[in-house]
């Protein structure tokens, strides 16, 4: 059986028009950036870089959560797992990135509980089964994780299972977006806006963002097609002086989005300020436990308290996030900053761009 | 990150499905979406369905994209006068 709109959208024939036409209509330099860390992974995957004129660059922006998860968040993290009795959950991605003195992985090898988890329906689960432990789930996550963290507190809620929370450090991509617009030196002709963000979000989500900064947005899938779509269209908008918003993915995302998950989300979740790693304190960014869930909430069930410590000498993933730097401009990277040994949060996460940087070049 | 491949949901159980991707079946929650059958193609993200795939869509933006594209390699040609 063939996978479904997987050989369509990887196919060669149509890649090569897109990238002949993309060929003809660039004239500008523009530097476009994509939101999304599965967009940097398929960019790099499909040699997408390698086709393009060499006017066009890409960046890779606040898209991948782990990426622009605080420091503060995952000494936090580290924190919960020293408490008695807590198994702390994630996904895998988090388990690597240091925090400013230990990491999930070290605090795991040293004999803390500490388990990667594939769905927040394992980890309620986990609490299902260990009664006599406490299960602490560490949010971060975007618009796509969100709803599915608010869906496993209501499953715990409805089932009366107490000894599950969430340490929640979700984030929202179009607060983020607008304040990457107010940052200054910003250079950014256009962005490739996330496909799973989308799908929940919707097109609409970006409207108030785009119409404010005027900025050339198309939301698009993950297959190469895709990509090569939107960077078309944001070339030819650039070329045009015609910004708009543009949906390149319906198959997927509607205008609306997808209003089930957003009313379980904000029935769980309210929106709230939110830290994010090199764009700091973003307001209306994040999402918190509304009241009635506050049961859930692992900060106001154990004492977590940890000090504002500075982020890592020398680590540029706050201005690489924001697209002022490149890994290579990066004093520590491939350096002191490698997979194995990663000093900042871009070179943990496969997702991250100096981890991709670091595997593709 | 995001599995960009839609699964096949093959059994329903509540909120819980049974979707196929290429041969390898999963347990998937679907308690997030509406009106989800047998034979729809889903996008899975983190053990949750969060949408299901409009195939309708999916086949029009490629005989879009084909049309737009042959139409600009015909211009290119010099034979944009005959369709």
């Amino acid at each position: 059986m063939s996978l479904k709109y997987i050989d369509e959208y990887r196919d060669a024939g149509l890649a090569r028009q897109l990238v002949k036409k993309i060929q003809a209509v660039s004239k500008k330099k523009l530097r476009l950036m994509e939101v999304c860390g599965t967009h940097t992974m398929s960019i790099f995957r499909h040699g997408i870089r390698s086709v393009l004129p060499g006017g066009i660059t890409l960046l890779s922006g606040p898209g991948c959560p782990v990426c622009v998860t605080a420091q503060k968040d995952i000494d936090a993290f580290v924190e919960l797992t020293k408490i008695k009795d807590v198994i702390v959950t994630t996904f895998g991605d988090l388990i690597k990135v240091p925090g400013s003195g230990s990491s999930l992985a070290n605090e795991k090898a040293s004999g803390a509980d500490v388990r990667i988890v594939y769905s927040l329906f394992d980890a309620v689960n986990l609490a299902r089964k260990n009664k006599d432990k406490e299960i602490v789930f560490c949010g971060v996550g975007f618009e796509t994780t969100i709803p599915t963290i608010a869906a496993g507190i209501l499953i715990a809620a409805g089932d009366k299972i107490d000894n599950f929370s969430v340490y929640t450090s979700n984030k929202l991509t179009p607060p983020a977006l607008a304040a990457l617009m107010e940052t200054p030196d910003i250079e950014i002709d256009g962005f490739i806006l996330p496909g799973h963000v989308s799908v929940i979000t919707g097109t609409n989500a970006y409207r108030d963002t785009f119409e404010k900064y005027d900025m050339p947005s198309v939301i698009t899938g993950f297959e190469p097609i895709d990509i090569l779509k939107a960077i078309l269209i944001l070339i030819q908008q650039n070329e045009e002086g015609k910004p708009a918003l543009e949906n390149a993915y319906p198959r997927a995302v509607s205008d609306q989005g997808n209003v089930k998950a957003k009313e379980i989300m904000n029935r769980v979740f309210e929106v709230c300020d939110a830290p994010w790693r090199g764009l700091g304190e973003i307001p209306f960014s994040g999402m918190k436990l509304k009241k009635e869930f506050q049961g859930f909430d692992a900060a106001l069930k154990f004492d977590v308290n940890v000090p504002d410590m500075p982020e890592p000498k020398g680590c540029a993933c706050g201005q690489i996030l924001m697209g002022l730097k490149t890994p290579k401009e990066c004093a520590l990277y491939k350096k002191r900053c490698t997979p194995m040994n990663p000093v900042g949060p871009c070179m943990v996460s496969t997702e991250g761009s100096c981890a991709a940087f670091y595997r593709y070049n | 990150m995001c599995l960009a491949v839609p699964s096949k949901i093959i059994e329903i159980n509540d909120t819980v499905a049974r979707v196929d991707v290429d041969g390898v079946i999963r347990e998937t929650c679907i308690m997030l979406i509406d009106d989800v059958k047998i034979g729809d193609y889903v996008i899975v993200h983190a053990g949750f369905a969060i949408n299901k795939v409009d195939e309708e869509a999916a086949l029009k933006t490629l005989e879009d994209m084909r049309s737009i594209l042959a139409m600009e390699d015909r211009k290119a040609d010099g034979l944009s006068g005959h369709p």
